[in-house]
């Protein structure tokens, strides 16, 4: 999902992460709408105006997470000269440790020989929002799609 | 399948390292002399040491007969978080967590470096003065 962070004049971050959409392409699926963001967008730049969810505070990974990261940095080492075995270790170690995490799970998928679109995708998407929608970074209200739909 | 040489170790941080390494009880033991390379501090009497600041060490991390240090210990003193595999060697060092919590808690945007389309690296600071979107992707 893009994701996009407002940084000021000054390089401070005035709206954490949050994903956005630069067209409605994938609207049916997530639910957010490419106007509402773009409109913010503009009235920031010209007026100033700061989105009351600006002020959401993103908390920092836990361990479990950093350690995913480290995990998925060895795995994609490992298959870029060659050992495959290895890295798929270090994939599903990743995956076992942040199970709903997309920069982990989807992002491992082209690397591991599945598709991120196919039905491994949609089967991580129902288990997120079943999960209620875990994210490091400003929440958004995505639609309800499941594999089916 | 590639042959497997844990006689080297890939060490993976904020860039990627490979050094000569030996293995002590299935840790990666490193030449004083690489840990500036690998972990961008330099390992002096004082402890490990990045401009005026230098983090203690324990006594025990340095063997002064062999000049071999503990990569792993010497990672932990600076608060990094370490997934070591010593069949394959590798090392993932996560280098960030200071600067992801400063940038959390202080908001303030770090200085990043990233090459443009034409593989020139830019800075966040290009754009001082201005406003920023940020925009992050996958491509698949």
């Amino acid at each position: 999902m893009p994701t996009v962070i407002w940084v000021d004049e000054n390089d401070i971050i005035i709206r954490p992460n949050a994903g956005e959409f630069g067209s409605d392409t994938f609207a049916e699926l997530t639910g957010i709408s490419c106007a509402d963001h773009m409109n913010q967008v503009k009235s920031w730049v010209k007026e100033g105006a700061i989105p009351d969810d600006a002020n959401h505070i993103v908390e920092d990974f836990n361990q479990n997470e950093i350690t995913a990261r480290l995990h998925f940095r060895i795995a994609a080492n490992a298959l870029r000269v060659g050992l495959n075995e290895v890295s798929e270790q270090h994939f599903a170690k990743a995956e076992e440790l942040a199970p709903l995490d997309f920069t982990i799970v989807r992002a491992s998928m082209p690397l591991r020989g599945g598709n991120p679109f196919g039905e491994e995708f949609f089967d991580l998407y129902e288990r997120y929002q079943n999960a209620g929608s875990p994210y490091h970074g400003i929440p958004r209200q995505t639609a309800r799609l499941g594999k089916n739909d | 399948m590639n042959k497997i040489d844990n006689k080297t170790l890939t060490v993976l941080s904020d860039h990627t390292s490979v050094v000569e390494v030996s293995w002590v009880d299935s840790r990666p033991s490193v030449k004083k002399t690489d840990v500036k390379e690998i972990l961008g501090w330099e390992l002096k009497d004082e402890g490990l040491c990045k401009g005026d600041t230098c983090v203690p060490v324990p006594s025990d991390s340095t063997s002064s007969s062999s000049g071999l240090v503990d990569l792993l210990t010497l990672a932990e003193a600076l608060g990094f978080s370490t997934v070591v595999d010593v069949e394959a060697g590798f090392l993932a060092i996560d280098c960030f967590s200071s600067l992801r919590q400063n940038a959390l808690s202080e908001r303030k945007a770090p200085d990043l470096n990233l090459p443009d389309l034409d593989g020139t690296l830019r800075s966040l600071s290009e754009w001082s003065d201005k406003k920023k979107l940020l925009v992050a992707f996958s491509s698949w």
